[in-house]
Parts: C-alpha cells; sequence; structure tokens
C-alpha cells in the first residue's frame, strides 16, 4: 500500500505540474486572443512574468519549506507595510489605491500579502498548543493577523481581495478544526457583520454590483446615472458573452461579443468570457477540469504532508486558489455579485500570477517532503 | 490527536485526512455547481444568449422610401421631396460626461430662450429616465444658417446629431392647393394604425390627392442592418472580418408618381380670374367636356400646402384658423343651391313628359301664384308670353314654375339624376353627393310643402349641387349626352418613370333624352350669352360663341359664433353661379364659377367663365393671355408656374410670356 501509494503520489505530482503548464499556456493564449481583440500587448508582459514566476518557483521548490515557517513573520509584516504605505502613497487606479511602480513595474502588495498570510496562519496552528479543538477565543491572534490585511485591502478598496483573505484565514481555521460552540457562534458573528458592514463599510459602487445581482431591474431604471447603469451591463453582456459560445464555441478570436466591445475587462476579471465565448461547453469544461486536477492535488499534498505547518501551507495556497476560481467563474457565470477578483493563470496582472507561482512552488516543496 | 510537543511530528496527517475528505467533497459540490453553470448558460439556455447577442450588435437604419411627385398634364411638377433638418439627441451619450454644460453650450449656439431651454432639457431627461434607447428628437426645420453653425461645432457635442428628414414641397406654393392636399409627418396615431409601415420621421398625406393615394405615393421604406460596437460605432464588415455573418439589406422602394389632367396654366389662369377680393369665396371648374377630364379645379380662398407639410408658424396657423371663408375646404367639391343653372333639368324633364313643347308659350305676369302663395320671378314686372328658349335666356322663374308644377316633384327628381345630381361623380377626390330632394325624403323629414315642387323647378328649396357637378351635367348636354366620371389622375408612373396605369375616359351612362330637346336646351343657352337680352349678354366674346347659363341661387344663410358685420351681411347674398361651355358647336371645355354669397349669377359670376375661356383659348392659340394689372397684389402669395424663381427681375407681364406654353394636347 505505501509502495502504491507513493506511486500515485508521485506520478500525480508530474500530472498536476502538466496541468499547471496546460492552465499557463491557456492563459497566455487567451490574453493574446483578447489582445487581438482590443489591440493591446499584455501577453507578452504576462509572459515574461510566467517566466520569472516559474524560475521562483522552480528554485522554491528546492527550499525547505520549513524556513518559510521562520520567515514568515518576516514577511508579514514586510507585506502588511507595504500594503498600509500603498494604501496610503500608491498610485490610484480605477479609484482605488493598490499598486506601487517599482522600476515601471506595477506591484500590488495585496496579492503578495495573501501569501504572507497564509504563511503566518499556518505558523500559528503548527506552534500552537491546543489539545482539543480551537475554540474562538483561542483564535484571536490569527483572527488579527487576518483582520489587518482584510482590513486594509477593504479601505483601498477592493473587495474582492479582502474577502479572498478573509475567506483563506476562515477555511484554514476550519481546516484545523473548530469546537462545535465556537462553529456556532463565529456564524452568529458573521451574520450580524453583514447588516452592519452593509451599512457602513461597503460603498455605493459595491452595492449596487450586488444589488445587480440580486436584481437586474433595479438599475436599470437609473439611466441618468450612465455609471450605476454599466454595472448592471458588465455582468450580463457577461453572460451573453458566455451563454453565446454555446457548445463548442465560436472559435478562436471569432467571439463577436469580444470583438466589437460588448464584453468588459477582457484582459482582467472578465478574461474567461473571452474563452468561454471563444470554445464554448467544451472549452469551459476542460479549464474547469484542470483547476479542479490542480485544487484537489493541492489539498492531497496537504493532507499527506510531513509537517503541520506543511499541511497548513498547502491547505492555505490550495484555499487561495480554490476560492479564486470559485467566485471568478461565479462571478463571470453572474451566480455571484461582480467583486472584482482575478482568475489565476488566466487573468493578466502580475502580482496575481507570481503570487500563485510562490505558492505553488512552495507546495511542490511540500509534496516533495514525505 | 495533535502532538503538542512536536508540530511536526506526523501524526497530524490523521486528522487533516479526515478534514481532507470533507475538503474533497465541498471542492467537488463547488466545481459541480459551476459545471453546471456553464451547461446551463451554453447548452441549455444557448441559443437564446445567441440571440440576445445577435440582436445587441445587429443595428437597424431605416432607408425612407422617396415620396412619388406629382405633375400635372405638361409634366410641371406640383409636389416634390425637399428635406430639412432636424436636431436629434442620443441622450445618454449626449449627458453621459458633464452633459449639462454640453446642453448649455448646444442652447447658447442656437440661442434659445429660457422656455425652450426648459422644454428641450425636459425630453432629455425624460428619456434618460425611461428606459428606451430611442434617439430623442428636439428640433425641426432647423434654419439653414443655425445648420452651418451646428455643422461647424458638432464635434463638440457628442451624442448629438443633425438628421436630414424628407419634407414634401409644392412648388407652385397655393396653386392647385385644394386638389393637391397636404403630407405633413406622422403621429404616434397613425404609427399606431399603420404599425410597421412608417417610420418616425415619414410623412403622410393628410388631404387631397396626398390622402386619397397615400397608398401610392408612400412607396415603402427599407432597412438597411449593419454591425455596431458597444459604443454605437457602425463597423464594415472588413473591418470584424469574416467572423460574423453577411448581413441583408432590404432597400426601399419608391413612391409611385402621378400625372394629372390639371394644366397649371389653366389652372393659373382660373385663379387668376377669381382675383379680387371682393370675391371672397368661391370655386372654378374647368373640365373636357367630352373626356370628363379636369382641367382645373379651384376653390377660393386657397392655402398654402407648404404651410401645413411642416412650415407653419403659430401667426400663419392663427390666420387659417380665424378665416371665417374656409380656406381649407374644397368648395369645388361641396354641394350649394344651384338657382337657375338647375334649370336645364326642369326644361327637359317638361320636353321629354309632353308637360310643355318647344312652342308652349307661358306668360309671366312677375308672380306666379300657386297654393294661395305669391312666386316671385327674378324681373317683378314679369316678362310677359315666353316659349322655353325666351325663358332660358331670360331665365324666367315663372315659366319653370308652371313647368315643374306640372311634372311635380319626383319626376323632377329623377332628371335631375339623370344629369348626375345627387350622386357622387366618381371623381378622384372626397366629394360630397349633394341633394336632389324626392316626395320620400320630404316625407321622411316631415316637412312637405306643395311650393317645393316649384322652388326645385328653378334650382331651389333643398337642391344642392356641387361645381362639378355642374361641368359633368353641362358637359353631358353639350357632348351629346354622354355623363363622363371627372378625373384628374390620368397616369400612375412607377419610379423609374415608366408607366404602370393610363386611366381613359369613363362614359358612365348616357342621357336617354331625344336629341333635338337637347339641341333645343343648347340653342337656349347660347341664346343666354349671345342674345342682347340674355342673362350674362355682358360675357360674350368677339369671335367665340360659347353657350352658357347663369344662375342666382338664394342662399341666405346664418352662421353662429360670429358678430362680424360685414360677414353677416355676405351670408345674406345669393350664391352666384354661371355655367358656360365652348365652342358652342363643337364644345371642347366646360367652365364652372360659383361665388359663394357673390350675388348675381349674369353680373358676378359670369365674366369670371368669360375670362377664362377668353384666356384658355388664347393660350391655345398661343397668344399672350391678357392678365389685368390689379391682379397683382392679389397674387403676390401664389406664385405661378415653372417661372417663379424669376419673379424678382421680371414684371408680371413678362413672366406670363416666359412660361413654357407646351402645345395643349
Amino acid at each position: 500500500m505505501p509502495a502504491s501509494a507513493k506511486g500515485l503520489k508521485e506520478n500525480f505530482n508530474w500530472f498536476a505540474l502538466l496541468v499547471t503548464a496546460a492552465l499557463m499556456t491557456i492563459g497566455v493564449l487567451n490574453l493574446s486572443n483578447a489582445d487581438f481583440y482590443s489591440g493591446a500587448n499584455q501577453h507578452k508582459v504576462q509572459l515574461i512574468w510566467m517566466i520569472v514566476g516559474t524560475v521562483i518557483a522552480v528554485v522554491l521548490s528546492q527550499i525547505d519549506h520549513i524556513i518559510h515557517e521562520k520567515l514568515a513573520w518576516i514577511a508579514y509584516v514586510l507585506c502588511a507595510v507595504a500594503l498600509i504605505a500603498v494604501s496610503v502613497w500608491g498610485e490610484e487606479r480605477n479609484n482605488s489605491r493598490r499598486w506601487f511602480v517599482l522600476a515601471g513595474v506595477g506591484l500590488q502588495p495585496s496579492e503578495f500579502i495573501k501569501l504572507a498570510t497564509i504563511l503566518i496562519v499556518a505558523r500559528f496552528f503548527s506552534q500552537a498548543r491546543v489539545s482539543e479543538r480551537y475554540t474562538l477565543r483561542q483564535l484571536w491572534q490569527p483572527g488579527l493577523l487576518v483582520a489587518i490585511p482584510f482590513l486594509v485591502i477593504l479601505k483601498q478598496p477592493d473587495l474582492g481581495t479582502a474577502l479572498l483573505v478573509g475567506f483563506v484565514g476562515v477555511s484554514m481555521a476550519l481546516y484545523e478544526g473548530l469546537q462545535t460552540r465556537s462553529l456556532l457562534l463565529a456564524l452568529g458573528i458573521i451574520l450580524f457583520v453583514i447588516p452592519v458592514s452593509w451599512k457602513y463599510v461597503i460603498l455605493p459602487g459595491q452595492k449596487d454590483r450586488v444589488l445587480a445581482w440580486l436584481n437586474p431591474q433595479v438599475l436599470k431604471m437609473d439611466k441618468r446615472n450612465p455609471r450605476r447603469y454599466d454595472r448592471t451591463i458588465q455582468p450580463r453582456m457577461a453572460k451573453w458573452a458566455v451563454g453565446s459560445g454555446r457548445f463548442f464555441g465560436k472559435g478562436s478570436r471569432k467571439g463577436t461579443q469580444t470583438r466589437l466591445k460588448y464584453l468588459p475587462e477582457i484582459h482582467n476579471d472578465f478574461s474567461l468570457a473571452v474563452f468561454a465565448e471563444e470554445h464554448g461547453f467544451a472549452g469551459c469544461t476542460l479549464l474547469l477540469g484542470l483547476f479542479y486536477i490542480l485544487v484537489i492535488w493541492i489539498f492531497r499534498v496537504s493532507a499527506y504532508a510531513k509537517t503541520k505547518f506543511g499541511a497548513q501551507l498547502a491547505f492555505g495556497v490550495g484555499a487561495m486558489i480554490f476560492w479564486q476560481v470559485t467566485i471568478n467563474i461565479g462571478m463571470v457565470t453572474g451566480l455571484l455579485p461582480v467583486v472584482g477578483l482575478p482568475l489565476p493563470f488566466m487573468s493578466y496582472g502580475g502580482s496575481s500570477l507570481l503570487t500563485t507561482m510562490l505558492g505553488l512552488g512552495m507546495v511542490w516543496n511540500v509534496s516533495l517532503q514525505r | 490527536m495533535i502532538d503538542l510537543i512536536n508540530p511536526t511530528s506526523s501524526s497530524g496527517r490523521v486528522e487533516y485526512k479526515t478534514s481532507y475528505r470533507w475538503v474533497l467533497i465541498v471542492v467537488t459540490i463547488f466545481f459541480l455547481i459551476l459545471f453546471y453553470r456553464f451547461f446551463w448558460l451554453q447548452v441549455i439556455k444557448g441559443k437564446e444568449f445567441q440571440t440576445l447577442a445577435t440582436i445587441s450588435y445587429i443595428g437597424h437604419y431605416e432607408l425612407p422610401a422617396p415620396r412619388g411627385q406629382v405633375t400635372d398634364r405638361n409634366g410641371v411638377k406640383l409636389a416634390v421631396n425637399d428635406f430639412r433638418y432636424a436636431m436629434v439627441v442620443y441622450p445618454r451619450r449626449f449627458y453621459r460626461h458633464g452633459g449639462r454644460q454640453r446642453f448649455e453650450d448646444v442652447a447658447k449656439l442656437m440661442q434659445w430662450n429660457e422656455q425652450q431651454r426648459i422644454e428641450f432639457e425636459d425630453k432629455i431627461l425624460r428619456a434618460l429616465k425611461s428606459n428606451r434607447r430611442r434617439p430623442v428628437e428636439l428640433l425641426r426645420d432647423i434654419p439653414s444658417e443655425k445648420v452651418d453653425l451646428l455643422k461647424a461645432e458638432l464635434f463638440r457635442f457628442p451624442g448629438l446629431f443633425l438628421n436630414t428628414q424628407p419634407m414634401r414641397l409644392y412648388p407652385l406654393k397655393a396653386l392647385a392647393s385644394h386638389l393637391l392636399g397636404y403630407v405633413n409627418h406622422v403621429n404616434a396615431k397613425d404609427l399606431e394604425l399603420f404599425p410597421g409601415i412608417y417610420g418616425a420621421y415619414d410623412q403622410i398625406g393628410r388631404t387631397g390627392l396626398e390622402r386619397r393615394f397615400e397608398s401610392l405615393l408612400r412607396g415603402e421604406k427599407g432597412e438597411e442592418l449593419f454591425i455596431k460596437t458597444a459604443g454605437g460605432r457602425r463597423v464594415s464588415q472588413a473591418e470584424v472580418g469574416a467572423i460574423l455573418p453577411k448581413l441583408e439589406s432590404k432597400p426601399s422602394v419608391p413612391g409611385r408618381s402621378l400625372g394629372l389632367t390639371i394644366d397649371v396654366r389653366v389652372q393659373t389662369i382660373v385663379e387668376r380670374a377669381f382675383g379680387g377680393s371682393w370675391r371672397r369665396s368661391g370655386a372654378g371648374v374647368v373640365i373636357e367636356a367630352k373626356t370628363g377630364k379636369v382641367i382645373a379645379l379651384y376653390s377660393k380662398p386657397d392655402f398654402d400646402p407648404n404651410h401645413w407639410a411642416g412650415r407653419m408658424s403659430k401667426d400663419l396657423f392663427e390666420r387659417y384658423s380665424t378665416n371665417k371663408y374656409s380656406p381649407m375646404l374644397d368648395k369645388a367639391l361641396r354641394g350649394f343651391a344651384p338657382g337657375s343653372v338647375y334649370k336645364i333639368v326642369t326644361a327637359i324633364a317638361g320636353l321629354s313628359e309632353g308637360v310643355i313643347t318647344p312652342e308652349t308659350k307661358i306668360h309671366c305676369s312677375g308672380v306666379y301664384e300657386f297654393a294661395k302663395r305669391p312666386f316671385r320671378c327674378h324681373h317683378r314686372a314679369g316678362h310677359g308670353d315666353m316659349n322655353l328658349i325666351d325663358a332660358m335666356k331670360v331665365s324666367c322663374d315663372v315659366f319653370f314654375y308652371r313647368v315643374a308644377e306640372q311634372l311635380g316633384m319626383d319626376k323632377l327628381a329623377k332628371y335631375g339624376r339623370l344629369f348626375g345630381f345627387g350622386q357622387k361623380t366618381g371623381f378622384d377626390l372626397d366629394e360630397s353627393q349633394g341633394r336632389v330632394p324626392t316626395m320620400a325624403w320630404y316625407e321622411s323629414r316631415g316637412n312637405w310643402q306643395p311650393g317645393f315642387t316649384l322652388s326645385t323647378g328653378v334650382g331651389q328649396a333643398d337642391v344642392l349641387v356641387s361645381p362639378l357637378q355642374v361641368a359633368i351635367a353641362y358637359a353631358a348636354l353639350a357632348n351629346g349626352g354622354t355623363v363622363y366620371r371627372p378625373y384628374i389622375v390620368e397616369q400612375i408612373r412607377d419610379p423609374k418613370g415608366d408607366l404602370i396605369k393610363l386611366v381613359h375616359p369613363h362614359p358612365r351612362w348616357a342621357l336617354p333624352f331625344r336629341s333635338e330637346y337637347m339641341k333645343l336646351v343648347r340653342e337656349s343657352l347660347v341664346r343666354v350669352v349671345n342674345d342682347e337680352h340674355g342673362s350674362a349678354y355682358i360675357a360674350r366674346l368677339d369671335g367665340l360663341i360659347y353657350a352658357g347659363k347663369t344662375g342666382t341661387a338664394e342662399a341666405k344663410e346664418r352662421r353662429s359664433g360670429s358678430d362680424d358685420k360685414r360677414f353677416k351681411q355676405w351670408l345674406l347674398q345669393d350664391h352666384a353661379w354661371f355655367v358656360g361651355y365652348a365652342p358652342a358647336d363643337d364644345p371642347e371645355i366646360v367652365v364652372v364659377a360659383l361665388l359663394e354669397h357673390g350675388g348675381s349669377g349674369g353680373r358676378e359670376a359670369s365674366p369670371i367663365v368669360q375670362r377664362i375661356i377668353r384666356d384658355y383659348f388664347n393660350l391655345k392659340n398661343g397668344q399672350h393671355v391678357y392678365l389685368p394689372v390689379q391682379l397683382k397684389k392679389e397674387s403676390k402669395k401664389k406664385k405661378k408656374k415653372p417661372g417663379r424663381t424669376e419673379k424678382k427681375t421680371t414684371t408680371k407681364r413678362k413672366k406670363v410670356n416666359q412660361t413654357p406654353l407646351a402645345p395643349l394636347p
């Protein structure tokens, strides 16, 4: 049994590598198609990021992840300082301060802090001395560590990334195990926080997107404010683009909705819609399958990890990718409100890609140390 | 169990393996949801979304069909197509960024006053509020100097466009306005009534020929399909490559054009013959005696159809609506009391029924006692002994009272109907059928008096005839007994100019009278004009013998709502009629003139017909048409014929000469 299990694991590792490569290829090709439609040249930049990311991932995979446990604090503090700094002095794009520009390269600390948070939370769980399942009180430390980036990112404002940090944090706690009473209490707190934050925290633009998702007719009426109206158009146009792809799609570079610019944000949050329109249900099934395999592999690595830190680290990375995929696809297909979150490998963005690659490099190392 | 001492202990694995199973389930469920969502969107609802997407990028552009032209018998254009500019705003694009300021800029450029500003801005805001994507039309018929200004500044105002809109132009203005009618833009009601036929900027015929032949004139609008981007920009097929299906556009079909039997020169002659401000209201008809073709149809006062086709100012509208003499009514097709013009019916009836012979003499003492009531002749002193020819010549009433009395009401009515009175002539335009009263009609009304028979015999009481009916009846008498259908539309041509339909003269029936009776009546009508005792002797012509009949119909009436003394007095006067045909021996044209409340037929109406006949034959013989100078003022509004651009430089007289005098058919 151990031998065969080991064999499977070994094979699965290489298979996962193949899947990652396939996702990266699809991502770049899809971006080049988006470039074709829009006349931009972003897929080349993405390719460079991909090469850089791969190199770093390979290097990381050879470094014992135990070192990360020791460096977790440094990474976290560095990222947190950068995040706070960027939220104050960063460059404003699309009404949000997220970017640092270093030597012409835009960096997004909010992406990197996702990984740093995973590291620090994993370190907490691996070093905690708790015999039973956790109560909420025992979780004040990781809770605080998650809350800091969550609130700062929320203030940028970047609802999608903030929620993602929260989701990953909560997932990791659940993975570790909570006492039933604490679980219920946590649920109660969340139910209390949602309406309160709706009133005081959520910005009007973000509210509009949620409203548009709940009932598209609500905002349609308000044509006096075209900006608000556009928020209903985005998800609708995405649905039309995805749906009109039908089973086999319209063919590469033959997407009408994208070509005629009915589809918004084709390089970023809605890059999947470009793919869905061109390759239809068949293509989407393939892509979904690839993500599924990748995510399952990561969780499996976590389950079979040698160290507790490794297990939590791998799980965190897996949760990060899983939530990003789920929320982004849900958003593009109209299942969820548009919160703004990139799809790993598919959306353009160096920081996002680098974060994913760094995470995968670490997971790879965990998988090697069995 | 978690090993508390050694965090890197492998004993944690068991714990995570349990969690792992849960994670696996959760992840699989989430991915299945996503998978099903793709399936629902792309496979189950795929076709629906494809349709929605296709609709979203295909734009429609209406191709309006040019309206058919209307020409007279010599090809002179009476109604053509012109265009005007309209200001159109796409509210969302116009108001997107800094719309308010942009609106102010436009308002300043166009020099709108405060009221207009409020009105137009309200229009835009209302369109923004509603869910429609349709452009909003702010202003129609922009003056050309403002168009130039706007065109130069248009780049500053995204979302604002100048649309060209078809607009009917009647180059001869008020000439022949009643028969042409007018068009104006379709309104919401029309769009609802004829779904899919009219575009938002189309025109629709409202009166006259424009309305009657609307379905032929309007043509068929087409539609151009094009591909548009989300921003609304048109994209050429080449630009998007082969990714989209080729779109088929439907070209528009221009309307058919009408060729009329009208001769604008004769129409002008008629119009001028009716000149003079003392002639307040009336109608003139000129038809071909042997075909029923209408050469001229005139109603006074007239109107300029250009005003009604979208160039109407408030001031003008006020002037039209306060005009008491019904400028919009075509009086040539409305019924009036005929007076002595109706006497041919009584004469023919009397002869045919054997009540009188050509030699029968009846004494006129100036009054005819009947049912203890005196029926007076217009000549109070009495005409003495008269036979038919004499009675007709001087229009003796007593003679016809007597004949009518012996005929009785229903026989009179029978002959009246035989002449075409009391029924529609079958003309191309809406007409009233007039009235030939019968016993039955009076019984149904319950106000019969025996004296009505006598009055009917001289065209009074309840007889109503339209000038066109009179023309057709006299044409029948003159041409030997054929009652023709009068018509005005002779040719219908397709857009290429090929003849689709040629309308031929349509004899409806022959008068079943003995020809010597008709000859006798014709002889009497010649005397009316040419005998020195004839009632229209003043209207005779040198070198042309023509026949005619005067009519002076009592038509006192009251109209409510007017305190104008002059107008009230006018209403008390008689209708003045004269109908003539020329030449008397071989009639070519029949001319009818009616002056509503114009006075005596012999004094007032006959000179009009005289002038028309004289000018008509002068024109035909290539001579200059003499037009009195005092008509100049009157004709200011009604410019004539194709030479209208030369108006400023030439004198009245010269202008007439320069009219292209095509030989008459």
